[in-house]
């Protein structure tokens, strides 16, 4: 994995992280404003840096394969198989 | 919301919500007051022996507070002096656990969250554990 691929995917793991650990927060606090705009703050830059990340690199998911040509999920490099 | 219509008053076990809506005594969630940490000082009449817990004696996760003041008749519950347990043990009714309520903070960053396990500073409790010789 390049190094750009490899930065990306930390902030992918990061910002999921984190916000599995907020909706643990959210699950006993479910009014609490900051939490909830947190929330919603770090589900973006979750999303963001995925799109970033498959814009590059290909499908992180099996659904998120948008190609109308080719099932680029099973034709993209798998993670294991070098650089890009 | 129900509201409890009695108030707090000495000999009722409650938390220092003091009759806010929704309240129940033995649920602090509802009213975001911990009992380890209560909004309001409760002055009581009754008297609690209380011999303070050493640090070694206490029992993790037990409420610790401030001795109750000296003298005077008990008109409420007395409590023999046990070490470890709350001065005002009849706010807690027995065979319940207690947890204290955790409230919004700044989180670590994203990165240090990651890195640290929590997202959140207060839950960051490393486990020190010295070696069995």
């Amino acid at each position: 994995m390049n190094d750009n691929a490899r930065t990306l995917m930390k902030q992918i793991n990061e910002a999921s992280f984190a916000m599995d650990d907020v909706v643990l927060y959210l699950d006993t606090h479910p009014d609490d404003k900051n939490a909830l705009s947190y929330f919603h703050y770090v589900k973006g830059l979750r999303e963001k840096a995925m799109r970033a990340y498959e814009a590059a690199y290909g499908p992180l998911f099996a659904e998120s394969a948008d190609s109308a040509e080719q099932w680029t999920w099973l034709t993209d490099r798998w993670p294991w198989e070098g650089e890009v | 919301m129900n509201c409890y219509q009695e108030p707090c008053s000495p000999g009722k076990s409650c938390c220092s919500c003091g009759g806010r809506p929704g309240y129940r005594p033995w649920d602090h969630s509802s009213c975001g007051v911990s009992p380890v940490n209560p909004a309001v000082p409760q002055p009581s009449p009754r008297e609690v022996l209380f011999s303070p817990a050493s640090s070694a004696g206490n029992a993790a996760g037990v409420p610790q507070y401030a001795e109750p003041h000296a003298g005077g008749v008990a008109s409420g519950i007395r409590q023999p002096a046990k070490e470890g347990m709350p001065a005002d043990l009849s706010r807690f009714p027995i065979a319940m656990g207690y947890v204290p309520v955790q409230q919004w903070q700044q989180p670590y960053s994203m990165e240090e969250g990651f890195v640290r396990g929590t997202i959140f500073p207060e839950l960051d409790l490393p486990f020190k554990m010295g070696r069995c010789i």
